[in-house]
């Protein structure tokens, strides 16, 4: 064949029209007769309600209905547990998720209490205004270490605790290790919560056809198929009569894969209840308060280590902020408790996790999902031992790799897709190396850092190790369909939030059969076009759609070789698949266009012989067994201001193993955004919460993602292990960016900040936590260069 | 509590074409008009139907509240100048480089194109829990909750509170009042000009306000007199983001050298009081010394000195401290 | 209760329009929900995200905090109204070569604060391009790609490098 499509960085498909303003995302359907939705939420984190009276609103011009709890009548479910605890012995789980509007208590600012459906926005929160709503507010849950103090308010009455879950994971002999070990450290590590902040907020139109019987509904979910198939069940339909699109997405970054959402369950039913379409788009200080968070976790940890370095074993026990209700189960603190052993050989492992309900805003995966925290535990621990046993921090990393031949490689704990965490491949060293040399390691430990604090200026720098677990199962699916026109149809079940679906799942097709991916029209996210599959979420499209796709793409081929080899009456290895057509080598006179031989193999007469099928079309599905494990190193050097605590970073590397690349740029615009991600949870992004559990900096002027003056050019290179467990060998990529970048800042910054500075281990750091960790350093002595006078 | 609304509440809206109508306008509808200007910081209140004024006043056609002139002492600029127009002003940036600086440390472009000088001195400040639509004391209420014992104040005051801990957001406020800036302030028949620090009042003097404008009044022009043209400067501003943040703290001055010494200094910052705050004490500590490491340490602790932190913000002290040591040590 | 409706002429793309109104109504609602320009995109609806950027009278500003009538009579330019008579703008086809939209969600306030640059500076610095998107935030990309694509656009629209 010619030059593969497959590993070139072309231009994305989808952006002549993104590019164009002319992308359709879900706050720009309009459909006449259009009603508006506005949801009343809770000002309270916690509290009991007495009464709502919505008659005020009611009788509202322009008012078409309120609706309460009371009012749903049947219709007032509990959502779902979406992921059920995994068979661990001895697990404790206890599920709390929330019905569509909040009944008879409320359990975090922002719950929805009643839902008003106006003639326009500004009518229904016009409207919301006049609901009369009675709460005797309760003192709160925040802080998430104060959760199962026995003076603590319940939450969840009935479950009769504030426990979520606990959960235990060990091998080998921890206690044995420790007490054979040369060295033990042990710290207190705390990861804050944040939002995931996509630029686009949560929305959803539904649009019930009375005459069809069918609903069309158009959602900002990374789950079209689960939201159809629970919409028809919810709503009595058959899954046929349902048809959701999750159109273009402003991006996902997890939270968008939480099913369902109270307004998910409650605008289709309302759309179908009047007759009209109706639309709500969450606005983004409603965004802060209700679509998802993630982030908040404790843990006391500590790391044995031989006289070399040598990790003899890891104890963890840590606490997991779920907030007011757990419907995501446990995905979250399991990927922590996985995640953090790393690319390390680690022997002995005792990990135990306390989850718990606090009166914050639900928590479910947000990009990393969990991994950052095991990785930044891990690290640190490496970096603190290393520092203790005067070893170099490089060093210490390298005499615990996993060695290259061991792969696939067993932790023996259980991963979030409940099978063993086994990684399929990997080469840890080459990574490494490659970073340090790219990050000038020799050079700055040998003297650069050195001389520049010469200056006064005060350089740090960070190297640290990940592995993540992407592209698990279940499976997804793909038809590839060769149109008349010569035109090839893809259509896949996962959603698309930018990650460029829509030209590396090209690629795959095109490179199959022979056709340029400008002849290739990919649609994500419309259960119209395909219905089975579960959604993006674990850096899984790629992986598990990706395949799919070059699957049914084969398949097709196939059909084309058989039907040209019958046509022609040559071997199928004298064909090749050229520029769209179906050609004999070397013979230019017996040649085909795809779309010609796809009306052939759909005649008007004749038979289609039993064996072969219409058409040029096929399906395919694809389920890893289990995970594809993807890895890094990310390294950086940082200055910090001694005068004003402020850090900037001078330099960022990665170099990432995710497999085979499908196209390069859209791997590196993957890791870019991670990182950018990444930084703003290391530096500048916090939820602040007050004892009442009210969230205080509910905006993109109070919560700071970083802005282009924040984010540093950013260094790639590509290490390249292929998985074993899909055939294209590819690994996802979409979470990698953001998992090591906390680990790395705290590094840097504690090298900065020279040696006698008290241990940085917490995330986020901003200005004013980093000077008071500076006051201990120089109060010690040991600020970087404070000798001219200063703090206090 | 929290306040999650995004829509405008209806409002009558007025639009006169001159200052003599906006001024007869202010003074018809007193406290239930709002004067919008670049509607950076309006929109914010109205959208959260916090603020719920009855009559918004749009000044965008005023045009005799725009542009920059020479008034043969200094230059004025009109209260409606885009705050970009003060950016790229010759006559500013030849002479007033300071007011340059800190009109550019505002926010973005797209802000700075349609933020005015006017409105940048009179927004309102950035407490977030008075920004939430909490019953504070600068609310109307009772209580400061950002001075309550378990409160999250990084982001409040170290001098001067009184029942309120809020700091003035303003980034070109330390700069003018550095330059020694006037502010012209109209109301229906009369006229009345104020010092640049003495337009920002403190929650002592009223606790509702930030400025001296009341009901009926209307910033109209900012004068710049030669005093400082062309003076030595200095302007630093520390936010936690790299662009599109306030200030933690930031320091404007001017220095006018008399060869090795500082002949003579106005120093400001902002982000540490409900105002923006001249350091006077600091001022005439320096004038007539070298400025060399010592003065600027000196300098730098003068500066703090009765400074008293929140829960949150001890760091504030050595920031600003070492914010007004750099600018001494720049004119070294 | 919806205010009175008010009759709004805008200049769009080039194109003169008159628009109904409340009074109430920001640039950006004008836009979506009246003359159906959907790519102008709400973030955050308070100035705080730059995903309504647009450009009126050459400058880029937000259509959030826009009110309608004072675009009145003002040449406002919409990512649907960058591309010229001779095709796409240089910068759309850089940021498709360069990789520089992901989710495509703030990619048009982008675009149209950096074609507001470029069309006042040619051949800005990285640092100038850096500060001209500080008002746009994008969570996707980490922004190095879109400073590559507006660099790349600047050498072929503008002049000699400085």
């Amino acid at each position: 064949m010619a030059d593969s499509l497959i590993g070139q960085g072309i231009r994305r498909v989808e952006d002549p029209v993104l590019l164009t303003g002319r992308g359709l995302f879900v706050d720009d359907v309009h459909r006449p007769g259009m009603l508006h939705a506005h949801f009343l939420r809770s000002d309270f984190a916690h509290g009991i309600i007495g009464s709502i009276d919505a008659s005020a609103a009611r009788a509202h011009p322009g008012v078409v209905a309120v609706y309460t709890a009371d009012d749903l009548g049947d219709y007032w479910a509990k959502g779902p547990l979406l992921v059920p605890p995994p068979p661990i012995e001895g697990l404790v789980f206890n599920e709390a998720t929330a019905g569509p509007l909040a009944r008879g208590k409320v359990r975090h600012v922002g719950e929805p209490l009643a839902m008003v459906i106006a003639e326009s926005r500004y009518v229904a929160e016009d409207a919301a205004a006049h609901i009369v709503v009675d709460v005797e507010p309760l003192p709160a849950v925040v802080d998430i270490e104060r959760s199962l103090d026995p003076e603590a308010p319940l939450i969840h009455e009935e479950l009769g605790t504030n426990l979520a879950a606990r959960v235990g994971q060990s091998k080998g002999d921890y206690a044995a290790a420790a007490g054979g070990a040369h060295l033990v450290v042990k710290r207190r590590f705390t990861y804050d919560r944040g939002v995931s902040g996509a630029m686009e907020n949560r929305g959803i139109v539904a649009d019930w056809d009375p005459v069809s019987e069918k609903l069309t509904v158009w959602d900002t979910t990374q789950a079209p198929i689960p939201i159809r198939n629970g919409l028809a069940r919810l709503l009595g339909l058959m899954e046929s009569q349902v048809r959701v699109v999750a159109p273009f997405i402003g991006g996902g970054f997890g939270p968008k894969i939480m099913m369902f959402y109270p307004e998910e369950v409650l605008v289709p039913w309302i759309a179908m209840k009047l007759g009209r379409p109706v639309k709500w788009i969450e606005d983004r200080q409603e965004s802060f308060f209700s679509t998802t968070q993630e982030r908040g976790q404790v843990h006391e940890a500590e790391l044995a280590v031989d006289a070399e370095g040598r990790i003899l074993g890891v104890r963890d026990v840590f606490i997991h902020d779920t907030g007011a209700y757990d419907p995501y189960g446990l995905t979250v603190p399991i990927n922590a408790q996985c995640t953090l052993l790393g690319p390390y050989e680690v022997p002995s492992y005792e990990s135990e996790f306390t989850v718990v309900f606090t009166n914050k805003t639900t928590v479910t995966p947000v990009r990393g999902a969990g991994r950052q925290h095991g990785v930044f535990v891990m690290e640190r621990l490496l970096d603190f031992a290393a520092a203790e046993l005067g070893i170099d921090r490089v060093e210490i990393r390298r005499r615990n790799y996993v060695p290259a031949g061991s792969f696939p490689f067993n932790h023996k704990v259980l991963f979030q897709d409940f099978a063993d965490l086994v990684y399929d491949s990997g080469d840890y060293l080459p990574a490494l190396d490659r970073a340090v040399e790219m990050i000038g390691y020799e050079d700055f430990v040998k003297g650069g850092q050195a001389a520049a604090r010469a200056e006064g200026r005060h350089l740090g720098m960070g190297v640290v190790s990940y592995v993540e677990g992407t592209g698990i199962g279940p499976y997804e699916g793909a038809r590839v369909t060769v149109e008349p026109s010569g035109i090839v149809r893809v259509a896949t079940g996962v959603g698309t939030q930018g990650q460029g679906h829509f030209t590396t799942f090209a690629q795959l097709v095109g490179d199959v059969l022979g056709v340029g991916v400008d002849r290739i029209r990919v649609t994500t996210g419309d259960t119209g076009e395909f219905n089975w599959g579960t959604g993006t979420f674990a850096s899984r499209g790629i992986v598990v759609a990706g395949n799919a796709c070059w699957e049914a793409a084969r398949m097709v081929r196939a059909k084309v070789l058989a039907l040209a080899s019958k046509r022609w009456g040559v071997a199928e290895s004298e064909l090749e698949l050229v520029d769209g057509s179906v050609r004999v080598a070397g013979d230019p006179g017996r040649s085909m266009e795809l779309g010609r031989l796809a009306v052939e193999a759909n005649p008007l007469r004749g038979a289609v012989t039993p064996g072969m099928e219409p058409g040029l079309e096929a399906t395919a599905y694809f389920g890893p067994a289990s995970g594809a494990t993807a890895s890094g190193v990310h390294a950086m050097i940082v200055e910090v201001d001694p005068d004003t605590a402020m850090v900037e970073i001078l330099k960022y590397v990665v170099v990432h193993d995710c497999g085979e690349v499908v196209n390069p740029v859209i791997v590196e615009g993957q890791i870019h955004g991670g990182v950018a991600h990444g930084i703003g949870n290391a530096f500048y992004e916090q939820l602040v919460y007050d004892d009442d559990g009210q969230l205080l900096n509910a905006s993109f002027m109070d919560y700071l993602i970083p802005t282009a003056t924040d984010v540093p050019s950013i260094e790639t290179a590509h290490v390249v292990t292929p998985s074993p467990l899909n055939p294209l060998g590819v690994k996802g990529v979409g979470e990698a960016g953001s998992i090591p970048t906390g680990a790395a800042f705290a590094q840097a910054v504690q090298d900065a900040l020279g040696s006698g500075a008290p241990d940085v281990c917490e995330i986020p750091l901003s200005p004013n936590r980093l000077w008071e960790i500076m006051e201990v350093a120089a109060r010690s002595g040991a600020r970087p260069g404070h000798a001219e006078g200063g703090a206090s | 509590m929290a306040i999650i609304r995004d829509m405008i509440p209806a409002f009558d809206l007025f639009q006169p074409a001159s200052v003599e109508d906006a001024l007869a306008l202010l003074a018809e509808h007193g406290e239930d008009a709002w004067v919008l200007a670049g509607g950076l910081d309006t929109f914010d209140w109205l959208k959260d139907r916090i603020k719920r004024p009855k009559a918004v006043v749009d000044l965008s056609g005023v045009e005799e509240l725009t542009g920059i002139r020479d008034t043969g002492a200094g230059i004025e600029i009109g209260a409606m100048t885009p705050l970009s127009r003060v950016v790229g002003d010759p006559r500013v940036r030849a002479d007033f480089a300071l007011l340059r600086e800190a009109a550019e440390h505002v926010a973005t472009p797209q802000i700075r194109n349609q933020g005015t000088l006017g409105g940048n001195l009179s927004q309102d400040t950035r407490c977030w829990y008075y920004r939430s639509g909490w019953p504070c004391y600068r609310a109307g209420g009772n209580t400061c909750y950002a001075s309550a014992p378990k409160a999250m104040n990084r982001e409040h005051c170290i001098l001067g509170r009184s029942r309120c801990v809020a700091v003035s957001p303003s980034d070109t406020a330390p700069a003018l009042i550095a330059l020694g800036a006037r502010m012209v302030v109209r109301r229906a028949g009369s006229e009345s000009i104020h010092e640049a620090q003495d337009f920002f009042i403190g929650p002592a003097t009223d606790i509702q306000r930030m400025t001296v404008l009341r009901a009926g009044d209307l910033l109209t022009a900012v004068r710049i007199p030669e005093d400082w043209a062309g003076a030595r400067h200095y302007y630093e501003k520390v936010r936690d983001r790299g662009s599109w943040d306030f200030a933690l703290v930031s320091v404007a001055a001017a220095f006018r050298m008399d060869g090795d010494t500082i002949g003579d200094a106005r120093i400001a910052v902002n982000g540490v009081a409900p105002f923006p705050v001249r350091l006077d004490s600091v001022e005439r500590m320096v004038v007539g010394h070298a400025p060399d490491e010592a003065l600027a340490t000196e300098a730098g602790e003068l500066a703090v000195a009765g400074a008293r932190p929140l829960r949150h913000n001890d760091y504030k002290v050595p920031l600003m401290r070492n914010l007004v040591r750099r600018a001494i040590r720049s004119v070294a | 209760m919806d205010p009175s409706t008010e009759i709004v002429r805008l200049v769009v793309n080039g194109q003169s329009r008159e628009v109904g109104v409340p009074t109430h109504f920001t640039l950006l609602e004008a836009l979506r929900y009246v003359l159906g320009l959907t790519g102008t995109k709400q973030g955050c609806d308070k100035g705080d995200c730059g995903a309504c950027t647009v450009i009126v009278d050459g400058e880029p500003v937000l259509a959030c905090l826009t009110p309608v009538w004072e675009a009145e009579g003002r040449e406002v330019t919409t990512v649907e109204g960058l591309a010229g008579p001779e095709g796409i703008h240089a910068l759309q086809d850089c940021f498709d070569l360069h990789g520089a939209a992901q989710c495509g969600f703030c990619t048009p306030g982008i675009l149209c604060s950096a074609a507001a640059l470029l069309a006042g500076n040619p051949s800005p610095t990285r640092e100038e391009i850096r500060e001209a998107i500080a008002g746009n935030l994008c969570r996707c990309t980490g922004y190095a790609k879109i400073y590559d694509a507006v660099e790349a656009a600047a050498l072929r629209t503008g002049g000699p490098q400085g």
